[in-house]
């Protein structure tokens, strides 16, 4: 197996009282795609939102160490820095802040935080207007506030061009493929999937196959009940798509 | 809404401290002509508003009934920071005129290159006062009587000053008044536009007042955009009179970061046809500081427009209070009239009040007002967080965000080339010299 970017041994969370993650186990070594499919209410989204280190979250047991470090102890902002990146199911709006000068930010915070050089204007621009041309993202676009007014599939292509500008280890997309249409899947797809990388993991959260044509797992895990009850390889995801999960979330954890 | 110390006012016999301000004025009203002299009798009689008194409910003024501020302001020939005195339009390169203390201070003034029918210097070197339309207040009388300098734009008809105008207000001093005036008149089609900053260069406290008149002939236009910065313990009271005739255009936004206690009272008139009116501005505040907006925009002639955009950010225990009339008339038809007032509360013991009335008498008019309070957006800041951006950064870019949505629709019409950029720049930059004092949070 390649390097351990990510261990997960036992995690168990709960959001404002209530446990959501009940003993979660999980290895991403570098260069990995991990699927992490699920019913609704199995814990997909806690999970990722723990990750990236959203306040609201409790960790009563287990551990996440990201590269040997213990994740929980740093601010997102720090997680963001040390390459850790999560594309939102539901991109937030922010009227008032045009895109391109928050990918600006973004970029020059994060390399700050590194300690490296802070990129110029004209260094960010060229970044992001070559990764934008890709995602069939628009001049106009990056001028706008961000998310305001954008439709369903330019939030989740504004997500990925994010991605693609922060170059992320490793990313987290939760739920990409929700509110897309086959064209917008198809492109988002590809567009991830040209992020593939030997030193870069991804771990997609999705409820649908669909999205999985597009960027083929090396594994894939199932999540019922905030555990995972399940773990195969790409041909999993077309059982259940072709099953549902009804039988697998009956399954007692191994 | 909670009224703070509303039982106060009754304790101190109103009067007393009126008597103090008409004794300190006495001579100077007298030596200043009989309409100094009348304004003081009348302020006499009228004395300060408490908070019986309709529109200052929420304002406490008992710390400057207290006797401390009656004193009339020394001049001050000191140095004045330089930085105050950087061309605020380097590109336009405006024209500027300083007062310190209240009293012009003409070696630090440039009225050089005035283009034919421009008149623009000291009111007082020109013998001439504001002569406000509508009701005097206490604040309108004591200025009256106690005003001892000001600014005086006078530009003839058709003539546009292309360079923006910076009228400087600083105070340097503690434990008194400065009481100064702003004079505007653009005849027909003429065209001007004001920077206007009032900064305090003292810890100790002050009381600084101003009244504006503001007079638009026909399709003159005027920009107004100001900044207050006053001393962190000071009073600043500021009260507008603007009229408007047919097709004059008016815009304003005030930023107001400074004053322990500052009321920005305007009153603005529709007296001619399809007349314009921005009326905007935003206040950052902390501490224990509290601003009060009063605004009156009186539609009295039809089809004019007006707007009012207001922000407020509130941190610590400020308070931001609104109060906004719009008065339709029924000669007023198709009048559009929009209003709105949001604030910010950065922290739990902050406190917004608002106060909107419409009176309309006309029945062909657009007329919609909003006000809402809210916090910053949790979901906003960890989506920025998430991509690396620092806590503090963050709630930055949320705050100025939000004050943004005012400023960058401003549309500066009468700035030359890159004017309406740098205006932007600088009311920015003001703003995030306040973020980085205030508002990082915890």
């Amino acid at each position: 197996m390649s390097e351990v970017m990510l261990k997960i041994e036992n995690l168990h969370v709960t959001a404002e009282g209530t446990e959501i993650l009940r003993g979660i186990n999980l290895e991403v070594g570098a260069g990995e795609v991990h699927a992490i499919m699920g019913p609704n209410g199995a814990g997909k989204s806690t999970l990722s939102n723990v990750l990236s280190g959203r306040p609201g979250y409790e960790i009563t047991a287990g551990s996440i160490s990201y590269f040997g470090e213990d994740l929980a102890a740093l601010e997102p902002e720090e997680r963001a820095a040390k390459g850790i990146f999560l594309g939102f199911q539901y991109p937030v709006e922010i009227p008032g802040v045009a895109a391109m000068s928050f990918l600006k930010t973004a970029i020059n915070a994060q390399r700050k935080l590194r300690g490296e050089e802070e990129l110029d204007a004209r260094g960010v621009m060229t970044l992001v207007q070559g990764e934008a041309k890709k995602l069939n993202i628009g001049a106009d676009m990056l001028k706008r506030s961000i998310n305001v007014g954008f439709s369903g599939g330019e939030k989740k292509r504004n997500e990925i061009l994010q991605m693609a500008v922060l170059q992320p280890k490793l990313a987290i997309l939760d739920e990409t493929d929700s509110g897309l249409d086959v064209d917008a899947l198809k492109l988002v797809g590809e567009g991830v999937t040209a992020l593939r990388a030997p030193d870069r993991a991804m771990i997609v959260i999705t409820h649908y196959q669909r999205l999985l044509d597009y960027i083929v797992p090396d594994f894939v895990h199932v999540l019922a009940k905030g555990r995972i009850v399940r773990s195969g390889g790409a041909e999993l995801a077309r059982e259940l798509d072709q099953l549902g999960y009804g039988d697998l979330a009956k399954v007692p954890a191994a | 809404m909670a009224d703070r110390d509303m039982n106060r006012d009754v304790m101190n016999g109103p009067g007393m401290a009126e008597q103090a301000w008409v004794d300190a004025l006495a001579d100077r009203a007298a030596a200043g002509g009989a309409a100094r002299a009348a304004a003081l009798t009348a302020f006499a009689d009228l004395g300060l508003p408490d908070r019986r008194r309709e529109g200052w409910r929420w304002t406490d003024l008992n710390p400057l009934r207290s006797g401390e501020f009656t004193t009339v302001a020394p001049k001050n020939t000191g140095k004045v920071p330089p930085e105050l005195l950087s061309d605020p339009f380097a590109v336009a390169r405006g024209h500027r005129l300083v007062f310190v203390n209240g009293y012009f201070r003409e070696d630090l003034s440039d009225t050089s290159g005035l283009p034919e029918g421009v008149l623009l210097g000291s009111l007082a070197a020109a013998g001439e006062q504001c002569d406000p339309f509508g009701p005097d207040t206490g604040f309108s009388l004591l200025n009256q009587a106690g005003a001892t300098d000001g600014a005086l734009v006078r530009v003839a008809p058709g003539v546009a000053l292309s360079r923006p105008v910076h009228l400087q207000f600083v105070n340097m001093d503690g434990g008194c008044h400065m009481q100064t005036q702003v004079k505007v008149e653009l005849g027909q089609g003429a065209r001007a536009t004001l920077f206007e900053t009032h900064d305090g260069v003292t810890d100790a406290a002050y009381f600084a007042s101003q009244l504006a008149t503001v007079s638009l002939a026909d399709g003159a236009r005027l920009d107004h955009y100001r900044l207050q910065d006053e001393a962190k313990s000071s009073f600043h009271f500021r009260d507008l009179r603007a009229a408007l005739a047919a097709q004059a255009g008016y815009e304003s936004f005030t930023l107001s970061t400074g004053a322990r206690l500052s009321r920005n009272s305007g009153f603005i008139r529709f007296d001619g046809a399809e007349a314009e009116c921005g009326y905007h501005g935003a206040y950052l505040l902390g501490g224990m500081q509290q601003a009060d907006t009063v605004t009156q925009l009186q539609h009295a002639a039809p089809e004019c427009v007006s707007a009012q955009n207001f922000r407020g950010v509130l941190d610590d225990r400020a308070r931001g209070t609104f109060q906004g009339c719009i008065t339709v008339e029924k000669p007023a038809q198709r009048t559009d009239a929009q209003q709105s007032i949001k604030a910010l509360l950065l922290s739990p013991r902050a406190e917004q009040d608002a106060k909107p009335e419409l009176e309309i008498f006309a029945d062909d008019v657009k007329c919609a007002h909003g006000a809402s309070t809210g916090n910053l957006d949790p979901d906003a800041l960890f989506y920025l967080r998430a991509r690396g951006i620092p806590q503090a950064q963050a709630r930055a870019l949320l705050i100025e965000a939000f004050v943004s949505e005012v400023l960058d629709n401003l549309s500066a019409v009468t700035l030359p080339q890159d004017g309406a950029g740098q205006l932007r720049d600088g009311l920015r930059a003001r703003m995030e010299m306040w973020l980085a004092e205030n508002g990082t949070g915890e």
